[in-house]
């Protein structure tokens, strides 16, 4: 029984190695790509929407809101960040349902791979918006000695969001499988829509968390200012 | 669990791809979409409040036309009320005047008919009048009242002065006319003759005329003089008499009548 889906190698050449995970990534990837540009090939201004349009709108406006009543900030510039970061996990964990499909998120490189996304856009997020000096100065706040707790802190916070994700799918991934073993007819149907649910709360939580730590990183000095 | 490190690597690719796909595809488009219809939501109220600024602006001015117009309406009407009165007043006075003037024309034609009558009443008075004495003087006299009234005309000539009975004899050399009220029978012309040549000359033509609207009595007329007997001063006398009787004053006083 494989864990995790880096496990099945597809192909290998040299330190290339291209496993089952970043296979069905490019799957989700060119899904949501695709579902992107069909969706939005007739986009209308005015103010009689079609249904598909309709649902995009509301999504997007959805999330705008969560990371303006998180951040209390303009919420244009995290949308891309946040928005693919959500989108991304929440389509991951939903196709999980589908047969044969095994979710990239339920590999701990990927989720590895987010977390330090995060863990790099929140500097990034932060410095752009504070500049360096204010942002490094966070640090060494409110003594200079607390400097290696807020990096243990940091880097901690990245492991610990990378995990919980990894945890959560791989979890519900190897729960159902030993359920199907164990009892084969039903059970395994109703893990696998708890499954659905703890992966859209997962997909939620692992936005929002990316959000409050963008939000900390770009509001921090301003309230202390 | 392991972490495979080119996995990572490619993942952090992917995502970032996924990261520009999704802006290139998804989140530009949408949010492009709803910030123009936004806009345009922003202009539609902004060109509704404009219009609905100036359908109130529309509203005043209509008001105050409206205020103007019936102040104005007023205005016509009251300067329309005085024309009229005016007007009526005029008319009033109009009538007032031709009901005056009505007035006055008929208490002219009355008063004329009035002074007709009463004439009219004195002729018939003194046509009854003088039947009336003719009578009393037939019966007490023994004599007609036609011999008397030239009677007194011819004594009335004898008592003249001397200086107008020439002046008379000489007018009454170019004719003399004995006008009567009444037709004279023909031995009182021939006395009346003899009487006429006894007082003025032998000779002297005398015609006779007749006019029954004459005074009654007798008048000798001749070129520029006339000498005359009549009742009518007596009949002035029973007019007035006559006048006080009926309550009516016996002269025509038109200030008094008004």
């Amino acid at each position: 029984m494989n864990i995790s889906p880096d496990q099945t190698v597809l192909f290998e050449f040299g330190f290339i190695r291209i496993s089952a995970t970043l296979l069905f990534t490019w799957l989700v990837i060119a899904l949501l790509a695709v579902l992107a540009w069909r969706m939005t090939r007739y986009l209308s201004d005015d103010t009689a929407l079609s249904p598909w349009q309709n649902l995009l709108e509301a999504l997007i406006e959805g999330i705008l809101g969560q990371i303006r009543e998180v951040t209390r900030q303009n919420p244009a510039p995290y949308l891309p960040f946040v928005g693919t970061l959500f989108i991304f996990i929440a389509t991951c964990n939903l196709l999980s349902i589908v047969p044969g499909f095994e979710p990239p998120t339920g590999s701990l490189s990927t989720t590895t791979a987010l977390a330090l996304c995060v863990f790099v856009a929140v500097p990034l997020y932060g410095i752009q918006r504070r500049g360096w000096r204010a942002y490094l100065k966070d640090y060494v706040e409110p003594t200079p000695i607390l400097l290696p707790l807020n990096i243990i802190g940091e880097l901690a916070r990245t492991l610990a969001l990378a995990v919980r994700l990894y945890g959560n799918v791989m979890s519900g991934a190897v729960v159902g499988a030993i359920l199907l073993i164990i009892t084969p007819l039903f059970f395994p149907v109703f893990m696998h829509a708890l499954d659905l649910l703890t992966g859209i709360i997962q997909a939620y939580i692992f936005a929002v968390l990316a959000t409050v730590f963008l939000a900390a990183a770009t509001t921090v000095q301003e309230k202390r200012g | 669990m392991q972490i495979d490190a080119f996995t990572v690597v490619a993942q952090i690719i992917n995502f970032l791809i996924l990261v520009w796909l999704l802006k290139r595809f998804l989140y530009g488009p949408i949010t492009q979409a709803m910030s123009t219809r936004q806009q345009k939501i922003a202009a539609a109220l902004h060109e509704a409040r404009k219009k609905a600024e100036q359908a109130e602006v529309a509203v005043r001015e209509y008001q105050t036309q409206r205020a103007e117009l019936d102040a104005q309406h007023e205005a016509w009407l009251e300067q329309a009320h005085q024309e009229v009165a005016a007007q009526r007043e005029l008319w009033l006075e109009q009538a007032r005047q031709e009901i005056d003037a009505q007035r006055e024309e008929w208490l002219a034609v009355w008063q004329r008919e009035r002074v007709e009558n009463q004439r009219a009443l004195q002729r018939e008075a003194a046509h009854y009048l003088t039947k009336a004495v003719r009578h009393a003087l037939h019966d007490l006299a023994d004599a007609d009242l036609e011999a008397r009234m030239l009677a007194s005309l011819w004594a009335k000539l004898r008592v003249l002065e001397a200086g107008e009975r020439a002046t008379l004899a000489q007018a009454a050399l170019g004719g003399c006319t004995l006008l009567t009220a009444f037709p004279l029978e023909s031995a009182l012309q021939q006395q009346s003759q003899v009487a006429l040549c006894e007082e003025l000359g032998a000779d002297l033509p005398l015609t006779f005329r007749h006019d029954p609207n004459a005074a009654f009595g007798a008048t000798l007329e001749m070129s520029g003089h006339r000498l005359a007997w009549t009742l009518d001063r007596y009949l002035d006398g029973f007019s007035e008499a006559l006048a006080q009787v009926l309550n009516t004053p016996a002269t025509v006083d038109h200030d008094a009548q008004r």
